[in-house]
């Protein structure tokens, strides 16, 4: 085999398991995570010798997959999640944590893509909203008042079970 | 009391932690897809319904496109298999090497190149194309709708969907649909957008190709159809949620919608009464993908088989509906090499008139007036030597060059066909 695809077979190795669990999060589907992986990394295979900076794989993979699935819709690749039937099992907790874990992995899967995967590289990634705007090409701006919603959409939610300040603080505001 | 920032990380991170690892060969299948860059996002380029546009600017004497009288190839009947090709008359076998083919005239439909959609003497400047982006074109009545879009750029995470004129202006951006088909003769386009402020319903919308205003829109169920074509009056529209996907008829007069007997997720049509879409395996070929062509005039008789073609992938089929491009590839992985393989099917007389070889891909086989073929030749071995040309073959196998050959691997430098998708 070539450097390139030793080098690309190397990184598709180490990566693949960080990068399915991401997709999933954004997807909220196994099998459809696994396809977004599978298209991220044949488009970082065609742009490959165009990566200058190998430390830079990670940042590109992170932005080709976010735009890979904003972009899905548009494309007519989008599919509708499924709302039980693939999910990975779940361990074994006391149902009143599953309960709170529900409702916030709930609102996540109804968020629109582009703010799901502000939430996603915000709170799962720990990116900084400048790494944020990066890899989504918008401005901290925008992160900031994306990230806002969700958590307004959250503490709503919240207030529609009638626990409004139970589970959360209000402390936090903008990422 | 947790903030609501722990929250979504604890959440987030317990619902990754519980996806296990994956024995997917990501590796092998990017070396394949990477080859073979169309698959999975050409779907709505309608490639086989520009036939039919292309034709429009340059007169329908030949193919008579504004009417409705298209070559019936086969009897209507049940479905059945596909006719097998027959034994008759030794296919003409063409093997191509973009150093040695000889120059001909440059496209006698419109072409991209450089950052212009060429057609004659007229040429569109496209706006906002940039190396390692994506553009999509195909012609409307006075004009093309175009795709520009950004897959690596940072700040250009998005695509862009215009409606120009054939000097280039643009006359209106779209909003965030599906990447329009157009009818055969040009002047109206369908897609699917978002119902409402539903997120997830759908919207099939009829559209008038010169202005970009909405004629007529029917709300649908939310598995999100999208067109993938005209027929006749008719949208051909697709959904593919589920594994094999369906495909189904949308009649915007009565906003009816019917289900195509025989075929799953569709790719295209020809404009006519042909659907070129994915089928359910003859039980010879039990466990095989299969494309093949679908006669919706005659009761849904599959008119062609992929899979008696060594799996063909059906690309194109002649506006007049009697010639199928299907192409085949094979992959080493050893050498990193590909070879491609087309095969030009005559639907009348059942047989093969044409295989040619020696090309990486085929890309948007697009007919000419005079019956030709033209399609964008790949004919790199290796991501390190890149070689684009617009190539034309006559049904006898004569072969020439549309444009000259060069060495390119980055949008800027391609040239395209309409409803080929590069990005």
């Amino acid at each position: 085999m070539t450097d390139v695809a030793e080098e690309f077979n190397a990184y598709v190795a180490a990566r693949k398991h960080v990068l399915v669990r991401t997709a999933y999060l954004l997807t909220g589907d196994r099998h459809d995570a696994e396809d977004l992986v599978q298209a991220t990394l044949t488009r970082t295979f065609l742009a490959w010798h165009r990566i200058r900076e190998r430390n830079a794989v990670d940042a590109y993979v992170r932005r080709t997959m976010v735009n890979e699935h904003t972009s899905w819709w548009r494309r007519a690749w989008r599919r509708t999640e499924r709302s039980t039937a693939d999910l990975p099992e779940r361990p074994a907790d006391s149902p009143i944590d599953l309960a709170d874990r529900d409702e916030v992995w709930d609102l996540v899967r109804t968020l629109p893509p582009r703010q799901r995967a502000i939430v996603v590289l915000r709170f799962y990634e720990d990116l900084s909203p400048a790494e944020i705007a990066a890899t989504l090409g918008c401005s901290v701006g925008t992160v900031a008042s994306q990230t806002s919603r969700a958590i307004a959409a959250l503490r709503a939610r919240y207030a529609e079970l009638g626990e409004p300040s139970s589970r959360v603080t209000a402390e936090e505001g903008a990422a | 009391m947790p903030t609501t920032e722990q929250l979504f990380t604890d959440s987030l991170r317990r619902h990754a932690d519980q996806v296990g690892a994956s024995d997917r060969p990501f590796a092998q299948v990017a070396y394949r897809e990477a080859r073979r860059i169309r698959i999975r996002r050409r779907i709505i380029a309608g490639v086989a319904c520009v036939a039919l546009a292309v034709a429009i600017p340059v007169g329908l004497d030949v193919l008579d496109l504004r009417t409705t009288s298209k070559t019936h190839v086969g009897p209507a009947g049940t479905q059945s298999p596909a006719p097998r090709p027959s034994g008759r008359a030794t296919p003409v076998k063409v093997t191509l090497d973009l150093d040695k083919l000889p120059r001909g005239e440059a496209p006698k439909v419109p072409w991209y190149d450089d950052g212009v959609i060429r057609d004659g003497n007229q040429t569109a400047p496209v706006a906002g194309v940039k190396d390692g982006g994506d553009l999509t074109f195909v012609p409307t009545a006075g004009g093309y709708v175009v795709e520009v879009g950004c897959c690596e750029g940072i700040g250009d995470s998005t695509s862009r969907t215009t409606l120009i004129a054939s000097d280039g202006a643009v006359r209106k951006t779209l909003p965030e649909v599906t990447f329009p088909v157009v009818s055969g003769d040009g002047r109206l386009l369908a897609w699917a957008g978002m119902a409402g402020d539903q997120p997830s319903g759908t919207s099939l919308a009829i559209v008038d190709g010169i202005t970009g205003k909405v004629l007529h829109r029917a709300d649908v169920d939310p598995r999100f159809p999208y067109p993938v074509g005209f027929l006749g009056d008719l949208v051909a529209v697709t959904e593919q949620r589920s594994d094999k996907g369906t495909t189904e008829l949308w009649d915007p007069e009565t906003d009816e919608i019917s289900t195509v007997k025989g075929a799953l997720r569709s790719h295209r049509t020809n404009g006519g009464e042909l659907l070129l879409t994915e089928v359910q395996p003859a039980p010879e070929h039990t466990g095989m993908d299969c494309q093949g062509v679908i006669d919706i005039a005659g009761n849904s008789r599959r008119l062609w088989d992929g899979c008696d073609f060594d799996g063909a992938e059906v690309m194109s089929v002649s506006p007049d509906g009697r010639y199928v491009f299907g192409t085949t590839y094979e992959t080493n992985y050893e050498t990193k090499r590909d070879t491609g393989k087309a095969v030009i099917f005559d639907l009348k007389e059942s047989r093969t008139v044409l295989e040619i070889s020696g090309l990486l891909r085929f890309e948007a086989p697009t007919w000419e007036p005079d019956g030709s073929i033209l399609f964008v030749a790949d004919a790199y071995q290796d991501l390190t030597n890149p070689k684009n040309a617009i190539a034309r073959c006559t049904l006898q196998g004569e072969c020439e060059l549309a444009t000259k050959a060069r060495k390119t691997d980055h949008l800027a430098g391609r040239y395209l066909l309409p409803g080929f998708r590069w990005g």
